[in-house]
């Protein structure tokens, strides 16, 4: 595995020098929409960190897939990838390695949007409100971390599996869009079965179970169907595809 | 010192043995065999959706064969420990990113293949794009990325390069330095495998040529044993019994018109068989040699069968050497035993 390879091939482009400074961008806006503007809309006048992050997971559902798609499946839309398996043959490796290098960037890039709500939170909270709030009850942080994680772990997915960096991110951003919508007319139409069946896709769902500690087998089935199947079936395609 | 010179003394050969590979039910290699040999720059040479494309891919392990095996150094190509550093492939001059400049491009690899980065700056001099390596590969023309893509594939100091269509969009001047390129390296006793359907750069470049078409082997050889005479121009005062003597020994001729023929025989024995059987010749002379051009269409041409071109071109057989398109999976061809006279003992490797 060369990780190294992978992040430097997906830093060094112009789309990598131009989507990094707005992604970070997006999250510094989001963060100071969170953490300065909850003190003059809450009652109390505070500012806490996972409603601030809440309001982040807008951006970084989408910044997540654009990140992750492309270091997986970005070669193959640009045809680069024949260079890379005429250099690295042990193709197993090549995509391990870049999965590894889009985890990498992702969790950097979250690690920067954690620090951004933090500081926004206490900025919002102890200068120009009434106090901050870091640590909230319940398990809403624990599900946010979930839910990114989730849609870490889905466009990771549907990079393997669709091998296009255009494919991979219609699914990635679309498919939870679809789901979460799909999942609320499901409720206001009353159709239990329909609720189920959106329920074995839903990943954020799953997250949010999982965190509130109410989850049971039937929250595995999102990351069967979503993650793993899509995974492993990518990981075949992988490595039989031809290229050129 | 930069360097195109192969970075081994000893020659690393490509081998290709009953090769096969089919899609639907259309055969796009059909048990081809090939060798390229340390010190020669082998030309490979088909018309358009002959096999040549898919038989570079399979050897450089981008697809897998049906059947056979394709062999770099007696080892398939994803077996190689370090691939890159024993052989270097230019298949497609598209396939590099866009959005990264020539240096950069070249920096990757020399990193991937465990090469200083000082090599990316030698190998940009070297196909002649110092001035260019700060511009994205995106906005540079397509001679430009060829040359970069012959870059990616010295960057490693391979002993091998195949090249698929190395000329496409080179300008003369490109042309001549690829040219002087692909002679060095060669003659530094390293192998090039280099697909065109350019026949003037082919005929300026190689030593060796292996013709396919439809996924077969029809012809392999030199140089000027492929474009050697193709035979004896012959007419007689009774052209049937001309051509019932032909016939009656075995000896392939066509018919010219006007009563001439073209027969594989070179003119001596043609001389001598008519003196054996009784005819009167009324003209007898060697047909000029063909170019590479016109070998090629003879060789490929579409409604010919190939096999039957490669049995009936060869003058007197021995120094032409046909391969018989139909020979099984895995067994040698004829052509492939024949040593060629390009394919002595190199020169050793320049100093770097």
């Amino acid at each position: 595995m060369r990780p190294d390879i992978d992040l430097r091939g997906a830093l060094d482009t112009r789309a990598a020098l131009i989507l990094l400074p707005l992604s970070v961008l997006a999250l510094a806006g989001f963060a100071a929409l969170g953490g300065l503007i909850q003190p003059y809309a809450m009652e109390d006048g505070t500012s806490a960190l996972d409603l601030t992050l809440a309001i982040m997971s807008l951006p970084l559902a989408l910044i997540i897939p654009m990140l992750a798609v492309p270091i997986v499946a970005g070669e193959w839309s640009d045809s680069s990838i024949q260079n890379t398996f005429l250099q690295r043959p042990r193709r197993g490796a090549v995509l391990a390695s870049k999965v590894l290098a889009a985890t990498l960037v992702v969790l950097a890039v979250l690690a920067i949007a954690f620090g951004f709500a933090a500081a926004a939170t206490w900025v919002g909270g102890d200068l120009l409100g009434e106090g901050a709030t870091f640590f909230a009850e319940g398990n809403s942080l624990l599900g946010q971390l979930l839910a990114l994680l989730g849609t870490l772990l889905f466009s990771l997915a549907a990079a393997m599996l669709l091998q296009s960096t255009v494919l991979g991110l219609v699914a990635a951003i679309g498919v939870p869009f679809v789901i979460s919508t799909a999942s609320s007319l499901a409720v206001v139409f009353g159709s239990d079965v329909l609720v189920d069946v959106l329920r074995s896709v839903d990943l954020m769902s799953a997250a949010v179970a999982v965190a509130d500690g109410s989850a049971g087998a039937f929250e595995l089935l999102p990351l069967l169907l979503l993650v793993l199947l899509p995974g492993l079936l990518g990981a075949r395609r992988w490595s039989v595809r031809e290229v050129g | 010192m930069t360097t195109t010179t192969p970075s081994t003394d000893t020659g690393i050969a490509l081998t290709v043995r009953g090769l096969r590979k089919s899609y639907g039910d259309r055969a796009a290699v059909d048990g081809l065999d090939l060798v390229a040999e340390p010190g020669t720059v082998t030309g490979f040479l088909g018309p358009n959706g002959a096999g040549k494309s898919t038989t570079l891919r399979i050897l450089t392990g981008l697809a897998r064969a049906d059947e056979g095996e394709a062999l770099v150094g007696g080892v398939p190509y994803r077996e190689l420990k370090d691939p890159a550093r024993t052989i270097g492939v230019m298949l497609d001059a598209r396939a590099l990113h866009g959005g990264r400049t020539g240096l950069e491009t070249l920096r990757l690899v020399a990193r991937t293949v465990g090469m200083p980065a000082t090599r990316a700056d030698e190998v940009l001099a070297l196909v002649g794009l110092d001035g260019a390596g700060s511009k994205r590969v995106g906005s540079y023309s397509y001679g430009m990325r060829q040359r970069l893509g012959i870059g990616v594939a010295l960057v490693g100091d391979p002993s091998v390069l195949v090249l698929d269509e190395p000329a496409n969009g080179l300008d003369p001047e490109g042309i001549r330095w690829m040219r002087r390129l692909l002679r060095s390296f060669a003659d530094a006793g390293g192998t090039v495998l280099l697909s065109s359907h350019q026949l003037r750069e082919v005929e300026a470049t190689v030593d060796r040529l292996v013709v396919i078409s439809h996924g077969r082997l029809v012809r392999e050889g030199t140089l000027e044993e492929l474009t050697a005479g193709e035979g004896t121009r012959v007419s007689a005062l009774d052209p049937a019994a001309l051509v019932t003597a032909l016939d009656r020994h075995g000896i392939a001729h066509e018919d010219r018109g006007a009563g001439v023929l073209e027969v594989s025989l070179c003119p001596e024995d043609m001389g001598r068989l008519a003196l054996r059987e009784q005819l009167v010749l009324t003209s007898l002379g060697a047909t000029a040699g063909g170019g590479l051009e016109e070998v090629f269409f003879h060789l490929t041409g579409g409604e010919e069968d190939a096999a039957e071109i490669a049995g009936i071109s060869g003058p007197g057989g021995s120094a032409l050497t046909g391969a018989a398109p139909s020979a099984p999976a895995g067994a040698p061809s004829a052509a492939m035993t024949t040593p060629s006279a390009a394919s002595a003992a190199p020169s050793p490797a320049a100093t770097r």
